[in-house]
């Protein structure tokens, strides 16, 4: 099946679950994904990192699949799962053969229903945790960078924690906790199910029906009411530990993924980020050799969100000339929107991620879900390459305008010690 | 319960005179293109005193080509949303490109520049090399880079293998403009290579135009033996490489392994996925989830013409070291003196015959598969067939497997954190060499052996 005849095929069962297939026969197996509407936003100060160490939690064992039977019965058959957590949502997913769709959902009715949280597997999980933390975010100065960005840009809103928490919460987190946040959040009508693959559509939607339909329903999940008051001043901070090389991270408040500015600003991010003749890699990698990379993004998120720019710089170069290069390069998209052949470069890269994106079962049904929960509408996996061909240049420059303004910005400095001397 | 066959799309395959054999398969499911050309020009074919001279003449292909400089041809590219790479091997170099199927007569034209017709400009490769300097500092940041780079020099010492891919920042400082375009022009050759292109194309008429503009390509220099390996490493050696306040240590353990033409392969692709493949391999069942002291661990194979490395990748936090090094080298000896049992190479058939799909769905990775059965000469049949002889693969096979291909009393440990905290626990591993990390000279000091 081509991409442009396929079909979206949606039931909304009696419990709440939505669930969305999409048939494609490229290859003979399927990938299920099943995202929840919760992550690290859900979480209360104190208790950072549970959304992510709930999750490692799900492949430890249910009432009728015990410890490690998870894994074991999905590899033995040809399957193979993940998860990973982000700010605003969780989602697990499996890649199998096509005829493993029942066992795959009997596997996943077990555990969303009924799992199986034990003392002894979360002593252990936590030490995994906290060792994924040691690897990515503390041994990695990059990572260190980006997450003292979000805890000086953001005083309110519960983005100003790491996904995968702080540490002294991770050793103060208790099983208790587990249990009553899968009680709170683990319902039903708080997920969406995203198949894709070798199936046919109506099947699979009464496959799900009949496994997933009895999972209980249960009052809705408390609503994140904290708002991010409006930052009205610029905020720094600069700080030194071992690194090979200096980094420069710009935070500027962007708004959620439901604002109608979302395809201006995917514009602007393209014009300014993507691809070697990029507005910041010709002007700071490559005409006045300032960094050896820099990149920029902002993520589809629920509430008003951080743009982040990030530098690593030359060795010797000081961050405040980069800093200022970046600065006029950001600040002046505004009185400088592209023109015609820089806004096609920018769709046509737009479109081509948008492919790129779907080039298996595992990352449509991944996408499928998060165009469901965090762009309001599955269907907009269809209609995104429209959106960003409707942006005009006019719109990338007033996106531009409101995203870089100083008042509103973080600035944050690695300065190295103990590299190279 | 069965599940319903893979099928390949439609294919063509056509050798030219130049010897440059051309594979075309049809994929449409998302509007790209994949084109993967490799080529005998990896780090083999570079002199010892070159290191990274194979990897630089890559990188530069693209900047700069044919009518457009560097920017330009950068532009052009991403005008057409397309995306080039290259990669550096031993044995090859893959020249790599994902089009859009809208534009693949444009984007055709600058891969067939980059290849054909790369400018080599002298004020552009400094700049490329300053870049490339600039990159190696950065990559010191990635303690698991760093980690693997140690490893194989270790082990394979001057060998192009173990010498790093990038090259120290002394021996990239030594190349000079005039050798990318000799390299070029004697190693950029068709002899040996395989152009394979998947995705959303017509192949006739594409078959054509290929035949039409590589025909021409000159045959350049014969492409010289992959030079024999070093023998194993004797004893126990420890080579722990000082990153100064890191709490966690890299640690990879490992020995030369195999070459791709090994008779085990089938049984040792069951044996690694029971050792350390899938997530219910015994090294992530005991050491993450039994134990909780890793976040990550694996092991694997990298075959080549000549034996590659077999290596086994984890970390943990500093205090652990003894305690994982302990637990691994127990279930690496267990494993190579007993084999898998009954159930797990039960469990190991159906799980590579299971993700074998997962493999060819993008156009990227089917176009690898058909070039590394062009390349092996296994023949595309290989692709259909692999799961049937995966199944055939009995306990007996994977145990002979395990004990011929798996390392035993030999075993060398690479491990990359703060010595301060590491050298007492690392010196009873075995026998232990620290290295400072030089940037000129690149990882310089190997480890003692045990002879």
């Amino acid at each position: 099946m081509s991409a442009a005849t396929r079909r979206l095929h949606r039931r909304r069962l009696a419990n709440g679950l939505e669930v969305l297939v999409l048939p494609e026969s490229t290859v003979p197996n399927l990938a299920l994904c099943t995202g929840w509407r919760v992550g690290s936003r859900n979480e209360q100060p104190g208790r950072t990192g549970l959304s992510h160490l709930f999750e490692h939690m799900m492949f430890n064992g249910a009432r009728k699949y015990g410890p490690k039977e998870f894994d074991r019965i999905l590899e033995s058959h040809g399957g193979y799962s993940n998860a990973w957590t982000s700010k605003d949502m969780t989602a697990y997913y499996e890649v199998v053969p096509c005829d493993a769709l029942e066992l795959v959902l009997d596997l996943e009715l077990d555990r969303f229903g009924d799992l199986d949280l034990s003392e002894r597997n979360f002593a252990s999980e936590r030490e995994v945790v906290k060792n994924e933390r040691r690897h990515s975010v503390d041994e990695y100065p990059p990572a260190v960078l980006d997450e003292r960005l979000h805890a000086e840009a953001f005083t309110e809103h519960s983005y100003r924690w790491p996904v995968i928490g702080w540490p002294e919460d991770l050793d103060a987190l208790t099983l208790d906790a587990v249990r009553d946040y899968f009680a709170l959040h683990y319902r039903p009508a708080n997920a969406v199910v995203g198949g894709c693959g070798a199936v046919q559509p109506e099947a699979a939607l009464d496959a799900v029906e009949a496994s997933l339909g009895r999972l209980a329903g249960g009052p809705p999940q408390p609503p994140v009411e904290l708002a991010e008051p409006e930052q009205r001043g610029e905020r720094r901070f600069r700080f030194s530990r071992e690194a090979q090389l200096p980094l420069v991270a710009l935070g500027l408040r962007c708004p959620a993924a439901s604002s109608p500015r979302l395809p201006a600003l995917e514009v602007l991010q393209s014009v300014l980020g993507d691809g070697e003749s990029s507005r910041l890699r010709q002007r700071l990698v490559h005409d006045e050799e300032l960094a050896v990379d820099v990149g920029l993004g902002f993520p589809w998120a629920l509430d008003p969100t951080l743009f982040v720019v990030e530098g690593t710089l030359r060795e010797g170069v000081e961050p405040e000339r980069f800093e200022a290069a970046l600065w006029e390069e950001l600040a002046g998209a505004a009185s400088r929107p592209p023109g015609e052949r820089e806004l096609r470069k920018a769709k046509n890269g737009l479109a081509a991620y948008h492919w790129r994106q779907q080039k298996t079962n595992e990352g449509r049904a991944d996408l499928l879900c998060r165009c469901e929960i965090l762009l309001g509408d599955a269907a907009a996996l269809d209609e995104l390459p429209a959106r960003y061909e409707a942006v005009t240049s006019e719109e990338v420059a007033v996106a531009a305008a409101a995203l870089f303004r100083e008042e509103a910005r973080t600035v944050g400095i690695l300065d190295p010690v103990g590299g190279e001397s | 319960m069965s599940a319903p066959s893979l099928q390949l799309p439609e294919l063509v395959r056509e050798v030219l005179p130049n010897g440059l054999v051309v594979l075309v398969a049809v994929r449409r499911t998302v509007p790209l293109v994949t084109m993967r050309l490799t080529l005998r020009a990896g780090g083999a074919q570079e002199p010892a005193d070159r290191t990274g001279l194979a990897s630089l003449t890559a990188r530069m292909s693209r900047r700069g080509a044919g009518t457009r400089d560097a920017a330009a041809f950068a532009e052009e590219l991403d005008y057409l949303g397309a995306l080039m790479g290259t990669g550096t091997g031993l044995d090859h170099v893959a020249v790599d490109a994902e089009l859009t199927s809208a534009t693949l007569d444009e984007g055709l034209e600058l891969f067939l520049d980059a290849l054909k017709r790369p400018r080599f400009d002298e004020e552009e490769f400094a700049a490329e090399r300053r870049r490339v300097i600039e990159e190696i500092r950065q990559s010191r940041d990635d303690t698991e880079e760093l980690a693997e780079e140690a490893f194989l020099h270790a082990l394979f010492r001057d060998h192009p293998f173990g010498r790093c891919a990038v090259g120290s920042i002394r021996a990239v400082e030594r190349i000079r403009a005039e050798e990318l375009r000799r390299f070029h022009r004697e190693r950029w050759s068709p002899r040996g290579a395989v152009l394979a292109v998947v995705g959303d194309v017509e192949p006739g008429p594409l078959l054509e135009r290929l035949k039409r503009e590589l025909g021409d390509w000159g045959v350049g220099a014969e492409p010289g033996p992959t030079p024999p390996v070093p023998a194993p490493l004797r004893g126990r050696p420890v080579l722990l490489v000082n990153v100064p306040g890191s709490r966690q240590v890299q640690v990879r353990l490992g020995q030369v392994g195999v070459a791709r033409d090994t008779p085990h392969w089938f049984g040792l692709q069951v044996a690694n996925t029971v050792l350390g493949g899938g997530f219910t391999s015994r090294l992530v069942d005991r050491v993450r989830v039994d134990e909780g002291l890793t976040y990550s661990i694996g092991s694997r194979f990298h075959p080549g013409r000549v034996p590659g490395p077999f290596l086994i990748s984890t970390f943990t936090e500093n205090e652990q070291l003894e305690r994982l090094h302990g637990l691994v080298t127990a279930l690496l000896s267990e494993f190579r003196r007993d084999g898998p049992t009954e159930q797990e190479v039960a469990s190991a058939r159906a799980y590579l015959a299971g993700i074998q799909p997962r493999r060819l769905e993008t156009p990227g990775g089917l176009a690898l598969a058909l070039a590394e059965a062009e390349l092996h000469h296994l023949g595309i049949d290989s692709l259909i067939e692999y799961g049937a002889r995966i199944a055939a693969v009995g306990r007996f096979e994977a145990a002979a497997a395990a004990r011929e291909c798996l390392p035993g009393e030999d075993l060398l440990t690479v491990l990359v954190g703060d010595a301060e905290s590491l050298e007492e626990p690392a010196s009873r591993l075995g026998a232990l060499s620290v290295v400072e990390l030089d940037f000129a000279e690149g990882l310089a000091a190997g480890p003692q052996t045990g002879d």
